[in-house]
């Protein structure tokens, strides 16, 4: 309970500094953002009512008010889920806009790094059971090499290779414009087609990390006396392998989670602009090239905090798995 | 001169429950093979407590390690025969072997403190050592087993439940030792089972080992760095040094003979009976695996060592009762057959 | 207090500390992915230093034939626009590779300043110092940077890169940090501590010279995230675009449909340059594990498991 109540804190305090980090950012950076969309819209030749201009003045603080009232009703706003009103998607506002793409990221960098993470640390237990093997060796080599290569790189070859050169998979976006009318299934096949290459990228980019975290930890846990005593006792190799090495190997790899999610979220953001998916990291792109703030920062808030919440996730786990940081010291 | 055990009568399982015969063990390092057990032969007689010291480095975990067929990787048995009530355990089925461990014998490691999973309770310890052995034992036997083996090292029934973290040093090597007494083997090995813990821990943890030896009767072979605690508590000691046995002696008089080495052990212990408390070391310094001497390995550090000493390796001779290899007897004692009684 | 000094005892024992470390660099060099790491980095160190010798032609200069595929005369090919991509590859080594050392340098700084320097503090400043380091950890980097860049439009390698060391020293911070916590603890430490030595002194002349090989790592550690955020944000177009580096390389080829036209020797060479780099430092990294962490040194094994049988 001290365990979860800690984490929590720590959670509340980390989204207070990303809310407050959003809110200070236009304000310490050169520039003007509020002049800047008004330059837009007027000519566009679609001015900004009052209402709008309040709450854009709000967000970005060019202020008849105190830095302090400006913040308050930022966080009032966002209390009420008031992202502001997007600049590319006028009339749509920063919520509406991220409602439609967050579940596009969700789905192929969430199931991807999902996948990584599952697959990364089976393929990391593995070689370090057989570790001195040619498929140990084999493993780490070649994730040794996949982890180094930046992610838009590997997503620009693959590109290359499985569609322009080879045709086997849709070079661009998340889904064809089918007939109307045509079935679900078919729908949800044609979706699954289009994911195939980005989430290699994303599977291919993050696997290393876990993959060689895993086996190094698990070679260390292998060498551990209880490890030996439980096979002095007699306990199965596959209750050897799981309850005893993979078990206390995991947990390092679960706490440098944090420090892994945020290079897997910059690395899908790079991967949807490649692909041209309709994600957040496609609309952070084009929010930055419209200079869309409202957008831009409503993004990078969104990012924010489902990072953190994954965060608190995996910590929950952890505190399941290990009964040392269950019970708090 | 010496009969190799293959032929001899030791395979009926009613003979002593531990014999090791010229066994020969090195570890692959990056600058060549270091023997770390040397020639050694030893026998374990029913009910009886052998306690085997030595300086770190000796062999005797090692031994322990190679009696369990539990050697790291890299560590090779280079010769030799082990048989534990009569089985030779390097020549055993792989699956036949995991039974047999812990059935036939089993082992108290060194640290208590990492011998336990820490992410599993005490509970499932006990569990998992009964299923591996017995998949289909039901829940409620298991528990009674537990209970019976909590009760047996004196820790209350509710720490079934705890994790090892929760559990003090003395406790947890108290469930170390309810975990190698989970089948009753008759041979138990205990590799400095108390020496991470303080005197009071250590006296008490001694004492239940004793109750429960004078009541199970197992075959204990107790490893220990502590001269003084393996005298108290074992019936022979045999002396390692430099990954062979230099003696196995029942009586620690400092009138018996005995190797140098050994004498230079005892000298190294105060005697509180004395009025003048005199404490000497043995000059010197354990030898290099790598770089054994040639002869008997103690002749650099031995006072008494003679020309004989630095080429001949000198073989057991039964001295007053005594197991010495030493050349000093050899001209008053006559030659055992290969250090088995 | 006095400026006793540290127990000749706690000196032996740096000693011997500092003796480890030379074996340890030669280990390291003995170790063969080690040196593959470090032989790669020097070359591309010099690649970039004489790039006026080694460039063909100027990387800017579009006089050539557009759009063509590798030659003699043009080893990678052209660009869309007519430039000598081999040019531009090693030119661009400077930017790339500068931007990181910069990175590398305000990075590891900063993780010094933040994760290091605080310990001589109070208790309350040291869990100030680590909580922020941890938050700081958490928030997303890259989206971060996009959105500071977008304020910043486009600007100077410089900008680029105190941006990006602004935002990624916490990492640094947090290893730095639990190593210091844990070379507290240790008998020479503590020594020179009863021997009256101030806070900041042990620090300085104790526990900063044990940990310099940690601190090399996190360097170039920090170096590689410089390289990979750069290109990253170059790609973006939101670093300078006008200034050869890989990532604008990789920029302009999207710009220019290089995927569309099958163009791939316009993608791949600077793709393959931060990769490079980025397995140079990985084979280094896992060199330094594996020298020093014996266990993960692979011993010839004869069966699963390591039962041995």
């Amino acid at each position: 309970m001290r365990f979860f109540l800690n984490r929590l804190g720590f959670l509340l305090i980390s989204i207070w500094a990303a809310l407050t980090v959003n809110f200070l950012i236009p304000r310490m950076m050169p520039g003007n953002p509020v002049d800047a969309i008004l330059a837009h819209f007027q000519s566009e030749g679609a001015p900004l009512g009052p209402n709008a201009l309040h709450a854009l003045e709000q967000q970005f603080g060019v202020a008849h008010s105190s830095i302090w009232s400006q913040y308050l009703g930022y966080l009032q706003n966002l209390l009420h889920g008031q992202l502001g009103t997007s600049i590319t998607y006028y009339p749509l506002t920063v919520t509406q806009v991220i409602e439609r793409s967050l579940p596009w990221t969700l789905g192929l960098a969430g199931t991807a790094t999902i996948i990584s993470v599952l697959l990364g640390t089976f393929l990391g237990v593995y070689a370090a059971w057989h570790r001195g093997t040619r498929i140990d060796a084999g493993l780490t080599t070649v994730t040794m090499f996949t982890s180094a290569i930046p992610y838009f790189w590997i997503a620009l070859i693959l590109v290359y290779l499985f569609g322009f050169e080879l045709h086997w998979f849709p070079q661009f976006h998340a889904f064809s414009t089918l007939p109307p009318g045509v079935a679900w299934w078919k729908f949800a096949l044609d979706i699954l087609y289009h994911a195939v290459l980005p989430g290699a990228t994303i599977v291919i980019s993050a696997i290393g990390g876990w993959l060689v975290g895993m086996r190094n930890n698990m070679i260390q846990t292998l060498g551990e006396d209880y490890v030996t005593f439980a096979r002095a006792r007699g306990v199965r190799n596959r209750r050897l392998m799981i309850a005893y090495a993979a078990r206390n190997a995991i947990l390092p790899n679960l706490t440098g989670f944090a420090m892994a999610i945020g290079f897997v979220v910059g690395g899908a953001l790079l991967t949807e602009i490649v692909f041209s998916y309709p994600g957040i990291g496609m609309q952070l792109l084009t929010a930055v090239e419209n200079e869309d703030y409202p957008l831009m920062q409503g993004i990078f808030l969104i990012i924010a905090l489902a990072v953190l919440l994954a965060n608190f996730f995996v910590e929950m786990v952890y505190g399941f798995l290990d009964p040392r940081a269950r019970q708090g010291e | 001169m010496r009969t190799p055990l293959a032929s001899s009568p030791t395979d009926n399982p009613d003979g002593p429950p531990l014999i090791l015969d010229q066994v020969s063990v090195s570890f692959n390092t990056s600058k060549g093979p270091a023997r770390a057990v040397n020639d050694v032969s030893l026998t374990l007689a029913q009910g009886e407590i052998l306690g085997l010291v030595g300086e770190s480095g000796s062999g005797k975990s090692t031994l322990a390690f190679t009696v369990m067929g539990l050697l790291p990787d890299g560590a090779r048995v280079d010769s030799g025969q082990i048989r534990v009530m009569g089985k030779d355990l390097y020549h055993l089925d792989p699956e036949v072997l995991r039974d047999f461990r812990w059935k036939g014998i089993s082992m108290v490691f060194q640290s208590a403190m990492n011998a336990l999973n820490p992410v599993l309770t005490v509970q499932d310890h006990i569990f998992d050592t009964l299923r591996s052995h017995d998949p289909n034992i039901t829940d409620e036997k298991a528990r009674q087993r537990m209970l019976e083996l909590l009760d047996l090292v004196k820790i209350d029934a509710r720490r079934a439940r705890s994790f090892p973290h929760e559990l003090s040093g003395g406790m947890k090597q108290r469930v170390v030792l309810a975990i190698a007494m989970v089948f009753n083997p008759p041979v138990l090995l205990m590799d400095e089972p108390t020496t991470a813990l303080d005197v009071v821990v250590q006296r008490s943890i001694l004492n239940q080992v004793r109750e429960i030896q004078a009541e199970r009767k197992m075959a204990i072979l107790f490893i220990s760095h502590d001269f003084s605690l393996v005298r108290s508590l074992a019936h022979r000691v045999a002396i390692m040094y430099a990954g062979r046995i230099v003696e196995i002696t029942a009586s620690l008089g400092k009138s018996d003979a005995h190797h140098p080495y050994t004498e230079g052990l005892m000298r190294a212990i105060p005697e509180l009976s004395e009025d003048e408390v005199t404490i000497s070391g043995i000059p010197g310094n354990p030898p290099d695996l790598l770089h054994l001497p040639t002869g008997c390995p103690f002749h650099p550090r031995c006072p008494v060592a003679f020309d004989r000493c630095r080429t001949e390796v000198p073989p057991m001779l039964q001295v007053q009762g005594n197991l010495v290899a030493c050349h000093q007897y050899s001209r008053s004692g006559e030659e055992s057959d290969h250090g088995l009684e | 207090m006095s400026m006793s000094p540290t127990l000749s005892n706690a000196d032996s024992l740096v000693e011997t500390v500092k003796a480890r470390r030379t074996t340890f660099v030669r280990l390291l060099w003995a170790n063969p992915r080690a040196r593959a790491g470090l032989i790669i980095l020097m070359a591309m160190i010099v690649v970039a230093i004489l790039a006026p010798v080694l460039a063909p032609y100027n990387p800017t200069s579009t006089n050539f034939i557009p759009s063509q595929a590798p030659s003699p005369r043009h080893l990678l090919g052209t660009t869309l626009q007519g430039q000598d991509i081999l040019s531009q590859l090693i030119w661009g080594s400077r930017n790339s590779l500068g931007v990181g050392l910069a990175v590398g340098v305000i990075a590891t700084v900063l993780s010094l300043l933040i994760g290091v320097l605080p310990s001589i503090g109070s208790r309350q400043v040291n869990t100030i110092f680590a909580t922020v380091t941890n938050i700081v950890l958490i928030l997303p980097g890259l989206p971060l940077l996009i959105v500071l860049s977008a304020y910043l439009h486009s600007s100077g390698a410089f900008t680029i890169a105190a941006v990006i060391g602004f935002t990624g020293w916490a990492f640094g911070a947090r290893t730095l940090r639990s190593q210091v916590m844990t070379l507290r603890q240790r008998d020479f430490v503590i020594a020179a501590r009863l021997a009256g030595s101030s806070q900041l002194r042990l620090l300085v002349r104790e526990i900063l010279p044990n940990m310099l090989s940690l601190v090399m790592a996190n360097f170039m550690f920090s170096i590689l995230f410089g390289i990979l955020s750069e290109a990253g944000l170059q790609f973006l177009g939101l670093g300078n675009v006008n200034a050869v580096s890989w990532g604008s390389i990789i920029y302009w080829s999207e710009n220019g449909s290089a995927l569309l036209l099958g163009m791939w020797w316009w993608f791949i060479p600077p793709g393959a340059a931060i990769a490079l780099v980025g397995i140079a430092l990985a084979l280094v990294n896992s060199g330094i594990d594996q020298v020093s962490n014996p266990r993960l040194r692979t011993v010839a094994k004869t069966k699963k498991g390591g039962i041995l049988r």
